[in-house]
């Protein structure tokens, strides 16, 4: 389901998309409004672009300087911006998982 | 219009997808040169229609609708694609067929629109595109399997070659006469829950069609690595901007000297052979001045559209936009606007054409907005004229040299004062702008040419027809105006005075005045509405020049260095930077944005700034070298 990440357990809590180191795998947790500040509208965007809890995420790319960068979703590779980073909430994969 | 009531009887077929499904190169591949490219009635979203036989010789019209993530109205392509698909586009039969595409190598992604499109209760079928990319990756799809948990047909498509369509066509012949849309009844609102139930569906799909994970990103990922280094990545971008600038510039050059020479060769021979009249003038001085002015930038638009198509077409171009993001950010714009804007330096027309790559509308207008601003080569024998009569070829500074100084500063002024634009209006106009980028970079392909001709052919199409003809239009009333009525008997000064031109430019003398314009930059200026280099030919009739000497420029030179002040020259050279003197941009401003209110608001800014900044510019320079 979407929603709040405080149904989360542990120290995964409060990582998101933008704490990601690069080449880092995750599994996407929630996505929320969070400290991003975006719209439903982005919500909802992100959503239909693939963003969706269960799904496996890695930043392949960044500008220097962090902010956008290159995120692979599925089999899919978007450019986001850090705003839009800091909605999607994720948990680090082990090297074993 | 009449096309749609003579076709009624033609089933329709939309072809929908994600973007980078590779809809349009299946589409290219159904319809071949069959196709029109035009606007949805009121808004700016591109519509794509042409016609193609099944093997059957029935007779089908397809549509390309705009590429879409997903089913909600949010983006004006977005809004065009639901209305389609219910029906409710004014103008618009409700397609009769729908054919979902589907990259075949990403259906985790892309199986989520036919799970939702089966909400609209038109007959579909499912085409698996780069079938055989999927098949070289390893990834065997069972389309039977899957077509009995989705309750469609599905095909294997291949966009890039002729027998890629085969079965798709053999679908369509046996659905489009069987099946017929329902009511869609009541569609669901989007929410982000009703997304991730549309892909638990997917994924229970896929999950029988045994997960496959065969890595079909591998060859992309590797190119990536480099492309989108962060030091690498902005050199190589820097590279195709630096190669894509010379061949805009210099390779067009023969070309357009080419294109030149014909008019002039046109024109000279209509000089010879009709007699000196009113029909003459307007065939040599309007028609084919006119149109001449316009084709001549056919070679630049050409070369330049190739290399936006290939860059495109091989998934390069957002990951420029991806490399430019932060830069174009500080001003409110995004990472898509750079390519538009460094077109609009060849000239603003193509650079409004380019706009169409940016899909966020409120991004789109900002940049049409400020394309004007990017200095284009028009405007250079103008400045070439000015610089070379006021400004000393001296060094200054250690070295540098002050003429290139000048016209850097002139590049320089209008690019500031665009990035200030820019930011006003995300300041105001467009408050509330939802700023995020979410841009895809697709898998790299290998352009196919069939699509960059057919693209290009479009383009050039658009800047010929549509454009050429409003311009043409203008170019002649602008022969009108300057040629009529015709001098009295006796008359002493030039023909252009005594035109309703010339008496324009003597009213408008008083409001350029204060700027330090004299009446003959006024009149000047009138013909130079048609394009901005015209002036400077307009300038050399104005001063009773032979409108035949071949270097106009030459002559002039030494004749406004004495008859003007330094405050009014430098007072030009800034009008210029920002004077939307050339109705041909105007002209594509309204065909791109399909009202007249963006074309006038840019007039009103762009004279507003350029008076504003004249002004300043020559108060400055009389207060300092008279006091």
């Amino acid at each position: 389901m979407v929603g709040e990440a405080t149904a989360l357990t542990g120290e995964s809590e409060l990582v998101t998309l933008a704490d990601l180191v690069l080449q880092e795998s995750a599994t996407i947790t929630a996505v929320s409004v969070g400290s991003g500040g975006v719209n439903e509208t982005a919500l909802r965007r992100l959503a239909e672009i693939g963003f969706l809890p269960g799904e496996r995420v890695k930043v392949v790319a960044r500008v220097p300087g962090g902010d956008p960068m290159a995120v692979r979703v599925g089999n899919s590779t978007f450019a986001l911006r850090r705003r839009e980073a800091l909605c999607v909430h994720v948990r680090v994969r082990q090297p074993n998982e | 219009m009449n096309s749609v009531t003579v076709q009624a009887d033609i089933p329709v077929v939309a072809l929908v997808g994600n973007p980078n499904c590779g809809k349009t190169a299946l589409f290219n591949l159904l319809t071949g040169s069959r196709q029109k490219v035009a606007n949805y009635a009121g808004v700016t979203v591109e519509r794509k229609e042409g016609q193609f036989q099944t093997m059957s010789g029935k007779r089908i019209r397809l549509f390309d609708l705009p590429g879409a993530y997903g089913l909600e109205a949010e983006t004006p392509d977005e809004k065009v694609t639901l209305d389609v698909l219910r029906g409710q586009l004014p103008g618009e039969k409700r397609p009769d067929l729908i054919v979902c595409v589907v990259d075949a190598t990403n259906l985790r992604q892309h199986l989520r629109m036919a799970v939702g499109l089966r909400r609209f209760g038109l007959p579909m079928i499912l085409a698996l595109n780069m079938s055989d990319l999927a098949l070289r990756h390893g990834l065997k799809i069972d389309v039977d399997l899957l077509s009995h948990e989705l309750g469609i047909p599905v095909v294997n498509t291949v966009g890039v070659h002729r027998q890629g369509v085969r079965e798709l066509l053999e679908k369509i012949d046996q659905v489009v006469d069987l099946s017929h849309a329902t009511n869609e009844g009541n569609l669901p609102v989007i929410t982000p829950e009703l997304i991730a139930s549309d892909h638990a569906e997917v994924q229970r799909v896929l999950s029988l069609l045994g997960e496959m994970s065969a890595d079909a990103l591998r060859t992309s990922d590797r190119i990536d690595r480099v492309v989108l280094h962060p030091v690498i990545g902005p050199l190589i971008l820097l590279g195709c901007l630096f190669l894509v600038f010379q061949a805009v510039f210099i390779w067009a050059q023969p070309l357009m000297e080419g294109i030149n020479s014909v008019v002039d060769m046109l024109g000279n021979y209509l000089l010879k052979v009709m007699p000196d009249n009113m029909m003459r003038s307007l065939l040599i001085d309007g028609v084919i001045a006119g149109a001449g002015s316009v084709v001549v930038f056919l070679p630049q638009i050409i070369i330049l559209f190739f290399f936006i198509l290939v860059l495109e077409e091989s998934g390069y171009l957002p990951r420029a936009a991806f490399l430019l993001d932060k830069l174009m950010g500080g001003v409110g714009l995004s990472g898509r606007s750079f390519i538009p804007l460094l077109s609009s330096f060849a000239c603003a027309i193509p650079g409004i054409m380019a706009t169409r790559t940016i899909q966020n509308p409120r991004d789109r207008l900002t940049t049409i907005m400020i394309a004007p601003l990017m200095t284009c080569s028009a405007r250079l024998p103008v400045y070439a004229l000015i610089i070379a009569a006021f400004i000393p070829a001296r060094r200054v500074w250690g070295g540098v040299e002050l003429q290139g100084l000048v016209l850097f500063g002139l590049y320089a002024g209008g690019i500031i004062s665009a990035m200030l634009v820019a930011w006003v209006m995300k300041l105001t106009a467009f408050r509330g702008n939802d700023q995020s980028l979410m841009l895809e970079l697709p898998a790299y392909h290998l352009p196919v040419l069939r699509n960059i001709v057919i693209g290009l052919w479009q383009r050039v199409q658009i800047f010929l027809t549509r454009v050429g003809t409003i311009i043409l239009a203008l170019m002649v009333l602008l022969w009108f105006l300057s040629s009529v009525p015709l001098p009295p008997e006796g008359a002493t000064g030039p023909a252009i005075q005594y035109s309703y031109a010339g008496r324009m430019g003597a009213a408008l003398a008083h409001v350029f005045a204060p700027i330090g314009f004299n009446w003959q930059i006024s009149i000047a200026l009138i013909p130079g509405l048609a394009a901005r280099e015209v002036a400077v030919g307009a300038l050399g009739t104005v001063y009773a020049l032979s409108a035949s000497s071949h270097d106009i420029s030459g002559a002039l030179e030494p004749l406004i260095a004495q008859s003007w002040s330094l405050a009014t020259a430098l007072s030009l050279l800034v009008w210029y930077v920002f004077a939307p003197q050339c109705l041909s941009t105007l002209a594509a401003v309204r065909r791109e944005t399909n009202s007249w209110r963006h074309p006038l608001i840019m007039l009103a800014y762009l004279f507003g700034m350029a008076y504003l900044a004249s002004f300043i510019t020559y108060r400055l320079v009389v207060a300092w070298s008279g006091g």
